[in-house]
């Protein structure tokens, strides 16, 4: 044990350990990585590996770029466009359903035979003083004005 | 200690030209890289030679097949290493917990400090510390790379990888004796 061992001196001497084992370890030959490959492309429904060509590495590349996840995003992503504007659409449908029958009903109170009837009803029965009522009797009566008798 | 014989760029350059589906560039690699990423599931796998041998060799078909997705920022050693981690921390989730009986066969602490830690010894110590601690360590000691660059690969704080860090360092001085090494500054 020495005076300037530090914390870290264990993880020195465990580098320095693993560093030999490392040193003395054989080196496989590559065939091994590349018959595990060939496996593996096996196990992937690839095939053999072998040396591909030109059109086979941007066949490779096109592929590539259309990943199976990336499908999902841009199924999802679409489903949730037509999600969003079927909801609009819908609304504004029946913003329009809506705005339809409130047309219709201002067309109901336009009509001047109805207008006629629900002016007079508001005019004769909100509050009309007797006296008003008198002077505006021909307005109020049923068409036998006082003057007819004069 | 780094036991690496091509630096990050020299790695990125290599994987590029894979990505390209060049052969000849994976058995460069291949050549340069096997040993340290052996040391490296050496010490993950708690001194299996087999295992480390099996996985290994399972890395560079991986970064046969993920080299397309690589993108190039001085990190090429990190991302090999970040493969075969995922690969020794599979494995290790596909063991039944053995942390005891490796302790027992951690030699004795006295032993150990009057000669230097034996590789089957340190990679003994370095199992009985959790997965992630050992990863850390590893990758540290053995890989040579920074804390800053062990953050960054496996995407955690600088904070919690120093924290780990220390703590795992704690754990193999009480494991491997108190003399093993004592309080000071990296």
């Amino acid at each position: 044990m020495k005076d300037n061992d530090s914390l870290y001196d264990i993880e020195k001497k465990i580098g320095a350990a693993v560093a030999e084992e490392c040193a003395s370890a054989p080196l496989p030959p590559f065939s091994v990585v590349l018959s595990r490959l060939s496996a593996s492309g096996r196990e992937d429904g690839e095939g053999e590996w072998t040396e591909p060509s030109v059109e086979e590495k941007a066949d490779a590349a096109r592929r590539r770029r259309i990943r199976p996840s990336r499908v999902v995003v841009g199924l999802s992503a679409a489903a949730v466009v037509v999600f969003l504007t079927g909801g609009l659409l819908l609304n504004v449908m029946l913003n329009r359903k809506e705005s339809a029958q409130a047309d219709s009903a201002v067309e109901y109170s336009e009509n001047p035979e109805t207008d006629g009837e629900m002016g007079e009803i508001g005019r004769c029965s909100s509050g009309v003083s007797d006296s008003d009522l008198r002077e505006d009797s021909d307005e109020c009566s049923s068409g036998q004005p006082e003057r007819d008798g004069e | 200690m780094s036991v690496s014989a091509i630096d990050g760029r020299a790695a990125d350059a290599l994987i590029l030209r894979i990505a390209q589906r060049d052969m000849s560039a994976l058995e460069s690699l291949y050549n340069a890289m096997y040993r340290e990423i052996y040391g490296y599931l050496f010490s993950m796998l708690g001194g299996d030679r087999s295992g480390a041998e099996d996985l290994a060799q399972d890395t560079f078909v991986r970064v046969w097949k993920y080299a397309p997705k690589f993108s190039p920022m001085g990190q090429g050693r990190a991302w090999v290493y970040r493969i075969a981690g995922r690969l020794a921390l599979n494995a290790l989730g596909n063991r039944s917990p053995c942390t005891e009986e490796l302790t027992d066969s951690i030699p004795d602490s006295s032993d150990v400090e009057e000669r230097a830690l034996d590789a089957q010894a340190a990679a003994q110590a370095l199992a009985a510390l959790t997965p992630d601690e050992r990863e850390i360590v590893t990758l540290h000691a053995v890989a040579g790379l920074s804390l800053r660059e062990i953050a960054e690969m496996t995407g955690r704080p600088l904070g919690t990888i120093k924290w780990k860090h220390a703590e795992a360092i704690k754990k193999l001085r009480s494991l491997l004796g108190e003399g093993f090494g004592r309080e000071g500054t990296e």
